[in-house]
């Protein structure tokens, strides 16, 4: 049993090693190329377009050894060890899992033309509306609140 | 029974500036300038890369151009709104509420 165990630790343990190291790949890949898209030129303009990245991750694992309460009364798979010696019922189970997501939002786009280069917003008005709705729905029923008392 | 893994597990938070490929239109070298904020705890991790700004090289000048996010500003400025309004609303209460018999 205490070998199992050992090596389930092992396993455990490169597995750990495997992730860590994805996320190592993860923290080291932000940087600027995937922020700006490739430049697109339509005559005289070139534009580039800007967008905020987000990406996160995790996992997590559990495991656990143990042997099944002792009887009252003796019986025979409990108190009959087997050919190894070792007591019948032991048991236990482990188990890992995992998760991870993205998303990108355009913030701007990159106008270079004769004029020179200009910087033009993307202005997202929906997220600024829901922001809006839930900031005075909370302001409202504060108020409602406070009203009532 | 009972052993332990060995906490391989690092944490720590990195902020970086990254320089992106420089575009050549004409005599202007336009190069994106990115900053990015990672977050390292436990079995997670978090990378957030926005824009910073462009660096605009023209016969030996360069100038910085800041690129601004206009939808987050003006999330802020709607939440910090209704903070302060709420607050408003709060000291009006409660100096009604002293002035009532």
């Amino acid at each position: 049993m205490n070998e199992a165990v050992s090596q389930f630790l092992q396993n455990v343990a490169k597995e750990t090693d495997s992730r860590s190291k994805t996320f190592d790949r993860l923290l080291s890949s932000a940087d600027a190329s995937k922020v700006f898209a490739q430049p697109v030129t339509s005559g005289e303009y070139t534009v580039i377009t800007a967008s905020e990245v987000s990406s996160g991750g995790g996992f997590g694992l559990g495991l656990g050894f143990g042997l099944p309460p002792a009887p009252k009364v003796k019986t025979k798979a409990a108190a009959t060890p087997d050919a190894s010696g070792a007591p019948v019922g032991e048991g236990g189970g482990g188990g890992s899992s995992g998760g991870g997501g993205s998303m990108g939002r355009p913030v701007a786009a990159i106008v270079i033309g004769p004029d020179g280069v200009t910087v033009k917003p993307v202005v997202d008005v929906t997220k600024v509306g829901l922001a809006a709705l839930t900031a005075f729905a909370a302001m409202a029923a504060l108020t409602a609140k406070i009203l009532k008392s | 029974m009972m052993e332990s893994l060995p906490d391989t597990r690092p944490r720590h938070i990195t902020l970086t500036t990254t320089l992106g490929p420089a575009v050549e239109v004409g005599d202007l070298r336009v190069q994106p300038v990115a900053r990015s904020l990672g977050l390292r705890c436990g079995w997670g991790v978090f990378v957030h890369t926005r824009p910073s700004a462009v660096l605009v090289s023209k016969e030996e000048e360069t100038s910085r151009v800041p690129i601004i996010d206009v939808t987050r500003w003006g999330q802020a400025a709607v939440v910090l709104a209704a903070l302060l309004s709420t607050y408003g609303l709060l000291v009006r209460a409660k100096r009604r509420k002293e002035r009532s018999p």
